[in-house]
């Protein structure tokens, strides 16, 4: 068989599958959805149309407005808890810990739990926190509280906690695998120039370490905001967002034209924001190279 | 003024003080990381149905329940068979994905690129919603199979990161030599290829499992009759706490730890000895 | 003597860039050729295509009579050994050697023994069950050679095999090298920017530059009648200069940065023209001090001495530019040893030793 002949067929067979599958899977039910944004409700199922009312609505009624906006604030305060938190464990595993055996085991230990059901560890912070939960029955019995609390629980602050909770393993392998590229010996140079640990942090480390935290922050910044079981388990009715207004849109309501519109927008927002940081990624790529 | 230039008594206490706190902060975190889990165990042998601290006794009344609870057993066993299905499809479908990216050049390489790899950020409500409004349209059921091709999908991207990150490091001369040596290109990929990937290919297998056991958004959408476990859960949490929900948490954790040791081994031997 | 290899008009593009540019090209049976040339002439696309690893633009390339221009690299009668060597890390040395015997369906007893033998051919008889990861540089070549020797193909193809290697290895191998070309038989072709290699090893040398061949000749005639500028400043040094042909009382005279010498009688035929001409280094002999100096003498001052060991490299300025001189070191008269920086020199190139050559067709 001749080369090109048989570099074809095996290009064939090599790309067919995953081809066909991404097309019929992935780019024929966005484009479905896509058109069914411009489609309109006719209750108790919906027909096609063409016309923006679902998108009007979107960005006229406050109550859609509103949501959204809630969502992005919290996403927002998650990915920057997580990051805070994620940061200095992911530095003192590469900086401070001399053994592979003991780094590996305590990096091992922040990712394990991604290995426990997500609904499980969301679900506990509501057992936690909850008036007949563990926080309000220590702080009873260690005299700090007289009866139980219900602030702690089904507001956005729990959410934000539980969420954070949840990001921190996601946050810490970023930045770990860019920590880890850095070459010892350039804070080593830096020290030996005299500049101080400090400086030396946030004039080599920090900057370098940009693209983990960037890659961290985005993927932590996506998955919360199109999360749907944390405001479900701990959000309550102030901690309503996007992807439960999507979610009953789907359901109870039977509006699928706007929920495939609030849908669409999600995804703009996401894409929007991936490009964004991809385009970070490589600012922070440029400099070290 | 740096620390160097403290006198040398100073500099070691300073040192001393500066290795508590990073401790405490470390512990601090682990902490804030285990707590609800150790609570999740812990009140799973709870006498008593309240969640209340101090714990009033132990008992294994509700691991009893569990066992006695046959849709929750139903619901474990569809979850086995989804997650087995769909990490078999994600692999067969993922592999010569990454391949495809790493070694040949196509039109429209750039879209599909994007295309698969775009579930990992995306939250995975839209893939859902996505895949219910295809199998609507082209008048679908809704099924454990529909679920299993939901989890395929959004674990596509999961199977090409990893896969082809391990593809750089093989270099195409390798595929070259075996053809030069006279292997056909089928020969080529099991002899050479996949041999070469196999710790990539065993990992992302263990890692779209376990996502796929544990998965809910997409599922959500993508339900039939018949309820996955995550699904099961979550129909026992909307009529509200029962600590029954424990003793399922407990045993996916001991279950999820057995998949570590698992995986830790089985990737071990074929390590590299350097790395 | 049969034409083992033989390329009609070959041609390769990639998109807008022509890599190899209408080749034409036969090596005999038996022949070790070197494709000589600077990153980016094209040797390793010819020779990729050679061994089927591209496909060629146009044209068409036959192996031992047979035609073979688009048939898969599995199914010609030639083995490749990569520049990184390509080994297989999973598998050990000696199944490595035996990789292409095994897919080929032979039984697991005669595949191992057959290995062996390779291995053996490349003393590395003891290393059959290591790692490939064991094993150095230089053997991890050996093993590629052994991998590639064991189906016995009509040809081998060797891609800059050498260049992994650090400089006392390089030289060792090339001794090998050539050993092994002679023990064994087949007919070697290889790829090399290296030029002493092409040199040492090789019966024919083909020069490449842009995707052409330049010259195509043994190792003695290309070092001593390049044709062009390229060929003799690439292969060895040489002194390059222009200079119209003038006719003189004794013969054709040319000028070396405005200096009068006289030229090798061949220039006679080109009266009136710019040529370019050259001298090696190696070709100019001092003129000792005191002797008044022939006709052709270049008078200059002395800029630079860089030695090296047996001989030095002079550097003479001749005012309009300057000329590198080889001159042994010795006690005799007329050696390196006896002059110093800064001092006028004079030299003297003969004749028949001026080298008349062409200038680069640039296409």
């Amino acid at each position: 068989m001749s080369t090109s002949r048989l570099v074809r067929l095996t290009r064939a067979a090599v790309l067919s599958p995953p081809l066909l599958w991404t097309f019929v899977f992935m780019f024929v039910p966005y484009a479905i959805l896509f058109v069914y944004s411009f489609w309109v409700q006719k209750y108790p199922t919906f027909v096609p149309d063409f016309q923006f009312g679902n998108y009007i609505q979107i960005a006229t009624d406050p109550q859609y407005l509103n949501v959204i906006l809630r969502t992005l604030k919290i996403a927002f305060f998650v990915s920057l808890g997580a990051a805070l938190i994620a940061y200095p464990y992911a530095y003192f595993l590469v900086f401070k810990v001399k053994r592979p055996g003991v780094r590996m085991a305590l990096y091992m230990a922040v990712v394990a739990p991604l290995w426990v059901s997500y609904l499980l560890r969301a679900y506990t912070w509501k057992t936690i926190l909850g008036t007949t939960g563990i926080l309000n029955s220590f702080l009873m019995s260690a005299g700090i509280l007289s009866e139980p609390s219900s602030v702690f629980l089904y507001n956005q602050t729990a959410m934000i906690v539980t969420l954070i909770y949840v990001f921190i393993p996601f946050m810490v392998m970023p930045i770990y695998a860019v920590l880890e590229k850095i070459p010892h010996n350039l804070t080593e140079a830096s020290g030996d120039l005299g500049v101080g640990r400090f400086r030396t942090f946030f004039k080599v480390t920090l900057p370098l370490s940009i693209p983990g935290i960037v890659a961290g922050f985005t993927m932590t910044f996506c998955l919360s905001f199109g999360d749907f079981i944390a405001p479900f388990l701990v959000g309550g009715p102030d901690g309503l967002m996007v992807a439960n207004v999507i979610a009953s849109q789907f359901g109870a309501s039977l509006n699928w034209p706007l929920g495939s519109a609030l849908a669409i927008v999600m995804l703009m927002i996401v894409l929007t924001i991936i490009t964004i940081s991809d385009r970070f990624e490589r600012l922070g790529q440029g400099k070290f190279a | 003024m740096t620390r160097a230039t403290l006198p040398p008594q100073r500099q070691r206490v300073l040192a001393r003080i500066e290795r508590l706190s990073w401790l405490v902060g470390i512990g601090l975190i682990l902490g804030f990381l285990y707590l609800p889990i150790a609570v999740l165990v812990a009140y799973s042998f709870n006498a008593s149905r309240s969640l209340t601290w101090p714990m009033s006794g132990l008992t294994l009344e509700w691991y009893q329940k569990l066992a006695s609870n046959s849709q929750l057993i139903e619901a474990f066993y569809n979850s086995i068979y989804v997650a087995v299905s769909a990490t078999a499809l994600t692999l067969i479908i993922g592999v010569p994905a990454a391949i495809a990216l790493d070694r040949i050049d196509f039109p429209g390489k750039g879209l599909f690129r994007k295309l698969i790899l775009l579930p990992i950020a995306l939250p995975g409500i839209i893939t859902g919603i996505s895949m219910l409004i295809l199998f609507r349209a082209i008048g679908f059921n809704l099924s454990l199979e529909t679920v299993i091709i939901g989890h395929a999908t959004a674990l596509l991207a999961v199977v090409v990161t990893q896969v082809y990150a391990r593809l750089q490091r093989v270099p195409a001369s390798l595929s070259e030599a075996s053809v030069d040596l006279g292997a056909s290109g089928l020969q080529t990929f099991f002899l050479v290829t996949l041999p070469n990937i196999r710790t990539a290919v065993i990992g992302a297998g263990m890692l779209a499992f376990t996502l796929s056991f544990d998965e809910i958004p997409v599922t959500f959408f993508l339900t039939g009759r018949d309820n996955t476990l995550p699904m099961y859960i979550w129909s026992t949490m909307r009529r509200g706490l029962t600590p029954e929900i424990n003793a399922i948490g407990t045993l996916i954790v001991a279950m999820s730890i057995v998949m570590i040791f698992v995986s830790v081994l089985l990737l071990r031997d074929k390590k590299n000895p350097r790395k | 003597m049969t034409k083992i290899i033989e390329t009609t008009n070959l041609t390769k593009t990639y998109g807008a860039v022509l890599a190899v540019d209408d080749i034409s090209l036969s090596v005999e049976e038996g022949e070790f050729v070197t494709l000589l040339g600077p990153s980016g002439c094209g040797k390793s696309t010819l020779l990729r295509m050679i061994g089927g690893f591209e496909d060629p633009t146009s044209g068409q390339i036959s192996l031992d009579g047979k035609e073979v221009t688009h048939v898969s690299p599995s199914k010609r009668a030639v083995n490749m050994v990569f520049q990184d060597y390509a080994l297989f890390p999973h598998l050990s040395v000696g199944k490595n050697v035996g990789y292409g015997l095994r897919v080929a369906g032979m039984p697991k007893r005669e595949v191992a023994e057959k290995a062996r033998e390779a291995l053996a051919l490349v003393g590395l008889e003891g290393r059959y069950d290591d790692s490939p990861r064991m094993l150095s540089g230089g053997q991890r070549q050996r093993v590629a050679l052994a991998r590639a020797i064991v189906r016995r193909p009509k040809v081998l193809l060797l891609d800059e095999p050498l260049s992994a290697l650090d400089a006392n290895l390089r030289e060792q191998m090339q001794i090998e090298l050539k050993h092994l070309h002679t023990k064994v038989g087949l007919t070697f072709v290889l790829v090399t920017h290296d030029q002493t290699e092409a040199l040492t090893m090789s019966d024919r040398v083909v020069v490449m530059r842009n995707g052409r061949i330049v010259q195509d000749a043994s190792p003695q005639e290309l070092y001593e009648s390049p044709k062009t500028g390229y060929v003799a400043g690439f292969v060895g040094s040489t002194n390059l200069f222009r200079s119209s042909v003038t006719i003189g009382a004794n013969g054709p005279v040319i000028k070396c940065f405005g200096q009068e010498l006289a030229a090798p009688a061949a220039a006679g035929a080109l009266s009136g023209q710019e040529v370019l001409f050259g001298f090696r280094p190696e070709k100019a002999a001092l003129v000792p001090g005191g002797s008044e100096p022939g006709q052709n003498a270049l008078r200059g001052k002395i800029a630079e001495i860089v030695y090296h060991g047996q001989s030095a490299r002079i550097a003479i300025d001749l005012g309009s530019g300057q000329v590198l001189v080889d001159l042994q070191i010795s006690d005799a008269a007329g050696s390196a040893a006896q002059i110093q920086e800064g001092e006028e020199i004079a030299i003297e190139v003969a004749p028949h030793k001026i080298m008349i050559l062409a200038d680069e067709v640039v296409p």
